[in-house]
């Protein structure tokens, strides 16, 4: 029983996806139709596994190739959406591809990263490092945005994408993994998380 | 697509902080000749200088944007009474602060072409009638800008531009408008409605298909049940029914309105 109950609290913390980043992409999709039907194809495929994923898929981790897709799939959208204004990087090593990871956790530190800083003129830069050290992976998530301390007060959203990450580490791994804030990081946040090696 | 220079159009800026938004909007406006794009802005610090400079009739809004947004733009306006607004945003939870603005409109991400014509139709309402809100259509044609000369484009594509003197009446036949005037007669593809909303107060509505200059109204018989029938100065006759009655009447000077 109380592994069917972890479960279904698993399933309903990663089975997210922002309702307003799917009518902001078919809004997009809906003009590259006419303007760029290439890209609109692209992105319309894209989309299909974004949705794939959160709707279909029930297991709580996948493994690194999966995630790096899946956020690549997301970052496409955020690069139509603003441009230039905001630009992924994405740096995970290739020694990773078939270890296990919570689903959407990359994805999700890179979503909160644009959601904290949307409503800034500055030029956002999200930067994704990936490391296989000693018994750890470690992976960061920096931007040089606003920083934790400045986040707009929300109650709830102010750190619900990072407090459900927490949840979903605790009931996967225990306290061998952990997910680290950098306050002081200057300019922005960093988010770092540490997971067991688990083959 | 040219258009002859002598329609009014109305001056729009677009506001939107995605380059694919904005492109969906100026896309779509290019089909309505009532309208033209006078420039686009990334955020609500560009848009407050673009409103200064180019004095927009119509601003289409983004709420979430960098810098200022969409309503601490309107705030920084101080509530400028001659822009009209229609929202276009994918969250619909600050409807209700929009409809505060006095907002024309509040379109939700995604739309599509159909959605985007119905809030412009308001939004021509609203500007050429200079009223906030939507009033009554009465109330509206009383306060329909006069305009002397009125553009209309004909069933066959062309535009012909008619002095409103000189039309006597419009008459709605399934998806054309008749407009006749005291030497021609023109099929035309706007809505009837539309069409009166353009018109000023001398232009009233008599029956559900038909809308008659008051001027050329040359004699008003009683008929059945309190419905009359109006003779135009073109010879034709013209059922004016009960509800409308009395706006005819107020227009020709016969009550008071």
């Amino acid at each position: 029983l109380a592994s069917t109950l972890s479960a279904t609290r698993l399933a309903n913390l990663t089975a997210q996806l922002e309702p307003h980043f799917l009518l902001n992409a078919l809004n997009t999709i809906s003009e590259l139709m006419y303007s760029d039907p290439a890209l609109a194809r692209h992105l319309l495929n894209g989309l299909s596994q974004l949705l794939a994923s959160v709707l279909g898929d029930q297991r709580a981790t996948w493994t690194w190739a999966e995630e790096r897709i899946h956020t690549m799939h997301y970052v496409d959208f955020i690069e139509a959406r603003f441009g230039d204004r905001i630009s992924v990087l994405l740096s995970l090593p290739s020694q990773l591809e078939h270890l296990p990871l919570p689903r959407f956790a990359i994805q999700g530190l890179v979503e909160n990263a644009v959601k904290h800083n949307q409503d800034r003129r500055e030029r956002l830069l999200i930067e994704v490092v990936a490391e296989h050290r000693g018994g750890h992976v470690s992976v960061s998530v920096a931007d040089n945005g606003r920083g934790f301390s400045r986040y707009a007060d929300g109650g709830y959203t102010r750190h619900g994408g990072l407090a459900r990450l927490e949840q979903v580490l605790g009931l996967l791994y225990g306290p061998g993994a952990r997910l680290e804030r950098v306050y002081s990081a200057s300019p922005g946040a960093r988010v770092t998380l540490r997971l067991p090696n688990v083959p | 697509m040219t258009e002859p220079a002598f329609i009014e159009r109305l001056r729009v800026l677009v506001v939107d902080d995605e380059q694919h938004a904005r492109a969906k909007v100026v896309r779509l406006l290019r089909h309505d000749p009532r309208f033209e794009t006078v420039g686009e802005a990334r955020d609500g610090v560009e848009a407050l200088a673009q409103i200064e400079r180019l004095r927009p009739d119509l601003l289409v809004l983004d709420i979430q944007m960098p810098g200022l947004n969409g309503f601490e733009l309107l705030d920084a306006l101080e509530g400028d009474a001659s822009l009209s607004v229609v929202f276009a945003t994918a969250s619909d939870r600050h409807a209700l602060r929009a409809f505060d603005t006095h907002a024309v409109d509040y379109l939700l991400k995604p739309y599509d072409a159909e959605r985007f014509a119905h809030a412009l139709d308001k939004a021509y309402r609203q500007c050429a009638g200079g009223a906030l809100g939507p009033p009554p259509e009465l109330i509206r044609s009383a306060l329909g800008v006069r305009r002397a000369h009125i553009a209309l484009r004909t069933v066959d594509g062309a535009w012909v531009q008619l002095a409103s003197d000189d039309i006597v009446r419009l008459s709605a036949d399934n998806k054309h408008v008749a407009v006749t005037t005291t030497s021609t007669k023109y099929v035309v593809r706007q809505a009837l409605r539309e069409l009166s909303a353009r018109l000023d107060a001398r232009f009233v509505r008599v029956h559900r298909g038909d809308v008659v200059n008051a001027a050329h109204v040359t004699k008003l018989e009683p008929w059945d049940h309190g419905d009359a029938v109006a003779t135009l100065s073109d010879g034709s006759s013209v059922i004016v029914t009960r509800t409308f009655r009395k706006a005819l009447l107020a227009q020709l000077g016969l009550i008071r309105p």
